[in-house]
């Protein structure tokens, strides 16, 4: 018999429960907290146990008593453990010993769930039921389940079988008939069951678990043909859409994929009142819908994440509808692959609207502008450019650098102007970057640019590194022109600031050695006679490279 | 200007990643809706902050040290959604 | 033990769990305070008063302790759950001392009371508790005690009293879903869920009294019973293949709704005695097509609604492509759904219907259904199914060697040996079921009974059902 001591064990052992159960919702299971809280929990239920074999509590609205005494009280609706069990009808919850920890984690587990807080599918008695605990049981007060309307229904049933029964006389007359007849041979025969038989259930089971959601999608798109009139159309096809919807939140792109599939090669010669094609839309309406898309980034950004490939083949069934989503989630992703999956799918689909993309270069996150630009740049649109322009003055150097890189592959007058201006600009890579533009760009005006910019008395200032990356921008033009310019560049004759003319000739040099043409070499070895240290070895090198070959 | 214990959120967040702050319900429980919701945004900016710093390759205590940070402020970031979902606030 | 209902019980009803209750809160009040406590002296006042209305009303008033149950004059008490530590305690109480019932004849006086409550005291140490007991309230005639009636069987019968509640309660779940449905309320899922687990946890433990219940086959209420049984047969059948709970509840959930769509189909034409026309059997066809259209109605998507969708729209798809839905694409059906078409065939051929007041006997739909295997039917279930049901499927009228008439009950580890429920003995005399197992052996070691003729138990109207419930 259970005395005063182990009531105060007990009554102590449920208020762990319910501190364990509250620990349990705010935390994460790989939290050290979370694991301690559970094994905190189960040593104490183990010592109890020890003493007592097992533990029957016996559980009201709102109390819970054991050997008659209550252990247990809740007031209102949170934090009581009494209700969260009476409420779904369990009377009795016993803990027997030999519990494991393992099946204690899982009934803490149940227990932390908040029915009211969380959407949960199964209620807690189906929870418990679907674990098969061993040593946790519980009773349930099955009239808990019935409506009153239906508490008569056993009675009522059971009256009218009765009176349908036989009497006496169809018993005797069934007797008579029975002894008259011959005997009778048994018709059906038991059938061994062999061992292929076993492997094929087998096979059929695990082939059924596979994928169910493709064969719902299957029945459904035969539905659609079986439809009768426009209303039934429309119904299944919101049940197909409801269907995208759910294979998205499961990560099941694949067969959100089929659907988007079906739904584009559906057959509809045989539906001649209705246009069907029109309310298939609302199926691809639902993929691009803002819901949607917003869920899929978020799985993209988690581990593992989606194949990319079975991602944009999903955008590939995207309209332009889709662009202001994908720029929405774009600022939100936190890892790189999913922000390289995104600008991908926004390179596909920007194609169709340029016009809607270039509003995100108003953004004011700078990695969406620059993201922005770069989708700009990899689908190539000329018209791209007037937007472009517009960002040539943003704040943020990375967006700047980005923007030349753009203006650099797309070209054109207008290019090379937005670019002059940019070689002004405070940063020095973003001068560098510029220059580099203006090589890609490639016109004889981009060259006359950064010519212009070389014999400017500004780039006297800057680092010599700088000077040497211009010059070699400038050799890849590679012309006569050019070839002028830098043997004109080496030849000067000067005075004031040697030093900085020296680091421009150096650079210079270095350029010709690029180039490899062997007219530089007369030029090149004055220069390396010249006396001057840094100059001779540049001179030295741009001589060896153009003897050489490159 | 919300402040949190005599700090600004932002200076509250680098503290979580470098462990001086440990996030349990006791410290967020004076805390109302609108400074959790700043906390959180501020959370999420510094991870985002760490995330876009150069990864110290071959620097073991580097490494570990980025790593540290990053678990510590991922975990806090969940147990106060956990924590603002019991309150019935929502923080998107 | 019967409920039975009229105005005057309802009211006995109602004051029956006061006295109770009140009763029991005078016991454990004296097993602290003395009896002339004033709390304890009020409480017997207040149950004097009560008690003495009723008896004026109904004459002698009867407390009995039946199993778990208390009844008060034949009437079983319900009790609110406030109530419920009373009852727990009197319960034990009267089961302490081996007490049946108490019985107040007349109207009783305080005295009587206290008289009844120290004979309860003291015979809590007595080594023979119940004869102190009766020592005790010798001197009053209005109470008399009688001892615990002992039920033989008391496990078989409580178990079938629990699969007769589960049968029932599935059959009223599935008519109030359907009620539901066409009035456009809401469906509880998670209460199905639970009605199916009982029927599992019920099939897996006393697998054959929850078949047997199959044997109820109404005409009348013919859909929401079809939908019990074949529920309860698939689970069965998948209990054979090696199911996990889970998978079990799952199947079972399915099958329950796997008719579902025969809620849109004009009951006219349901219940049409005769022949259909071809339009009313294309209507007819459509029910696979209007049940998925319900089932993702009621809660949308997730995997138990998938499931079922699955079932309803394929269970009258043929093994061979054949049957209908017509399907464009020629697609292998569902495990689910093959289990559902061969349980669903069996169940229909052996109930009366509309058009066949006269149903199959279960042998003679095994054989129906064997022809059909491998066309219409998956021919290797079929043979876990043949397997399941058995050569001798539960009510089978059987002739005995022993010129005895019974029914099968239910199957036992060999096939051709069930246990049989004899209603009729050598005599032709009618018997009141008791249940043989043919395994029995006699002294000399042969077997004391076997089975020699099957009849059709539908021409003499015969039916297991009525002997289970």
């Amino acid at each position: 018999m259970p005395d005063s001591q182990d009531i105060k064990s007990v009554t102590e052992l449920l208020q762990i429960i319910l501190k364990a159960k509250k620990n349990l919702r705010i935390y994460p299971s790989n939290n050290p907290i979370y694991a301690k809280t559970v094994e905190n929990a189960f040593n104490k239920i183990e010592g109890v146990l020890e003493y007592l074999d097992e533990i029957p509590l016996r559980i009201t609205r709102n109390e819970i008593f054991f050997a008659g005494e209550e252990v247990f009280k809740g007031v209102g609706k949170e934090d009581n453990l009494a209700l969260f069990f009476s409420r779904d009808g369990i009377k009795e919850l016993v803990f027997k010993s030999g519990l494991q920890q393992s099946e204690f984690q899982d009934f803490l587990e149940i227990a932390s769930f908040d029915f009211d807080r969380e959407d949960v599918a199964d209620d807690v008695v189906t929870l418990m039921w679907g674990k098969d605990f061993q040593h946790i049981t519980y009773q349930v007060d099955e009239s808990m389940l019935v409506e009153e309307d239906e508490e008569q229904f056993e009675e009522e049933a059971v009256k009218q079988v009765k009176e349908r029964s036989a009497d006496d006389d169809d018993l005797q007359k069934a007797y008579q008939d029975a002894l008259d007849s011959e005997e009778t041979t048994k018709e059906v025969k038991l059938v061994p069951i062999t061992d292929s038989d076993i492997r094929t259930v087998a096979k059929l089971k695990e082939s059924a678990m596979e994928n169910r959601t493709s064969k719902m999608v299957d029945i459904l798109y035969e539905m659609l043909l079986q439809t009768q009139d426009f209303y039934e159309f429309h119904e299944i096809s919101a049940i197909v859409s409801a269907a995208l919807d759910f294979c998205i939140e499961q990560k099941n792109l694949k067969t959100a994929i089929e659907i988007l599939w079906r739904a584009k090669t559906f057959d509809d010669k045989s539906i001649t009142d209705f246009d069907a094609r029109e309310e298939l839309n609302q199926i691809f309406k639902s993929a691009e819908s803002f819901e949607v898309i917003r869920v899929i980034g978020e799985i993209i950004d988690e581990e593992p994440g989606i194949d990319d490939a079975v991602f944009q083949e999903y955008v590939s069934f995207l309209s332009k509808d889709a662009i202001p989503h994908f720029m929405k989630i774009l600022g939100d992703l936190k890892t790189i692959k999913a922000r390289k999956s995104i600008v991908n799918a926004l390179v596909f689909l920007g194609k169709k609207d340029i016009s809607t993309l270039v509003r995100g270069l108003r953004d004011n996150r700078w990695y969406v502008v620059r993201n922005i630009i770069y989708i700009l740049r990899k689908i190539g649109d000329p018209k791209a450019m007037g937007y472009l322009l517009k960002a040539a003055g943003h704040g943020d150097p990375r967006v700047r650098k980005e923007m030349l890189k753009a203006l650099g592959e797309i070209g054109g007058q207008k290019a090379v102007s937005a670019v002059r201006d940019c070689m002004d600009d405070p940063e020095p890579f973003i001068r560098t970057a510029a220059a580099r533009a203006l090589g890609s760009i490639g016109t004889d005006s981009a060259k006359q640019v950064l010519m212009d910019r070389l014999t400017d008395k500004k780039m006297l200032a800057v680092d010599f590194n700088e000077k040497k990356e211009m010059f070699e921008v400038l050799s890849g033009w590679n012309d006569n022109q050019v070839l002028d310019f830098l043997i004109k560049t080496i030849r000067k004759f000067v005075i004031f600031n040697r030093a900085k003319h020296n680091e421009m000739k150096a650079a210079a040099a270095y350029a010709l050695g690029l180039m490899g043409n062997k007219s530089a070499l007369t030029p090149l070895d004055r220069m390396r006679k010249s006396g001057n240290k840094f100059l001779s070895e540049y001179a030295y090198a741009a001589i060896k490279r153009i003897e050489h070959g490159r | 200007m919300i402040m949190i214990r005599g700090k600004s959120p932002k200076a509250t967040a680098y503290d979580i990643a470098d462990g001086y702050i440990i996030v349990n319900p006791l410290f967020l429980k004076p805390l109302d809706t609108e400074a959790l919701k700043v906390l959180y945004a501020e959370m999420q900016k510094v991870l985002t902050e760490i995330r876009g710093e150069k990864f110290p390759q071959g620097d073991i205590q580097g490494i570990r040290k980025r790593n540290t940070r990053l678990s510590k402020l991922h975990q806090s970031s969940m147990v106060l959604r956990n924590f603002a979902r019991e309150r019935r606030v929502l923080i998107l | 033990m019967e409920d039975r209902f009229d105005n005057d019980d309802i009211e006995l009803k109602r004051q029956a769990k006061d006295i109770i209750n009140n009763f029991a809160v005078i016991l454990r009040s004296t097993q602290i305070h003395d009896i002339s406590n004033v709390a304890v002296v009020s409480s017997i006042n207040r149950f004097v008063t009560m008690i003495n209305r009723l008896i004026a009303q109904f004459g002698a008033i009867q407390v009995e302790l039946v199993g778990e149950y208390f009844f008060v004059n034949d009437s079983r008490v319900k009790f609110p759950s406030e109530y419920m530590v009373s009852f727990d305690f009197l319960t034990k109480e009267f089961e302490a001392r081996g007490l049946g019932s108490v019985t107040f004849n007349n109207e009783v006086g305080v005295q009587d009371i206290q008289l009844l409550v120290k004979a309860f005291l003291n015979s809590a140490a007595s080594v023979e508790p119940l004869e102190a007991l009766i020592e005790g309230v010798k001197e009053t005639p209005k109470i008399v005690i009688a001892k615990a009636r002992v039920h033989e069987d008391d496990f078989e019968h409580d178990a079938r009293r629990a699969v007769k509640k589960t049968y029932f309660n599935a059959v009223s779940f599935t008519k109030g879903v359907m009620r539901k449905l066409s009035s456009g309320e809401k469906v509880s899922v998670k209460r199905a869920k639970r009605v199916v687990q009982t029927m599992v946890d019920q099939l897996l433990g006393e697998h054959e009294l929850l078949l047997g219940m199959t044997a109820i086959k109404d005409y009348d209420d013919y859909t929401y019973h079809h939908s019990v049984n074949v529920s309860i047969l698939s689970v069965a059948l998948g209990q054979q293949l090696g199911f996990s709970k889970r998978l079990l509840m799952d199947l079972g959930l399915a099958a329950l709704f796997h008719d579902i769509g025969k809620l849109d189909v004009p009951p006219d034409v349901l219940n049409k005695p005769s022949e259909f026309t071809e339009e009313e059997w294309t209507t007819i066809k459509r029910h696979p097509f209007w049940g998925v259209k319900s089932i993702l109605d009621i809660k949308g998507f997730d995997e138990n609604a998938i499931l079922s969708a699955i079932v309803a729209f394929e269970h009258h798809i043929h093994h061979d492509n054949t049957g209908y839905p017509v399907r464009k694409a020629s697609v292998e059906r569902d495990l689910f759904s093959r289990i559902v078409s061969i349980v669903d065939q069996y169940d229909g051929m052996t109930s009366a219907r509309v058009y066949a007041r006269t149903p199959l006997t279960p042998d003679r739909a095994l054989k129906l259904m064997l022809s059909r295997s491998g066309s219409q039917l998956d021919p290797i279930l079929m043979k876990y199914f043949i397997n399941m049901i058995g050569i001798y499927p539960v009510g089978s009228l059987v002739m005995l060697n022993t010129r005895e008439l019974g029914l099968v009950y239910s199957s036992t580890s060999v096939p051709s040996r069930p246990k049989v429920l004899i209603i009729m003995d050598t005599n032709a005399k009618k018997v009141d079921g008791f249940i043989a197992d043919l395994n029995e052996k006699a002294a000399d070691g042969s077997y004391q009974r076997s089975i020699i003729k099957t009849m059709d138990p539908n021409k003499y109207r015969i039916n297991l059902a009525e002997y289970m419930l």
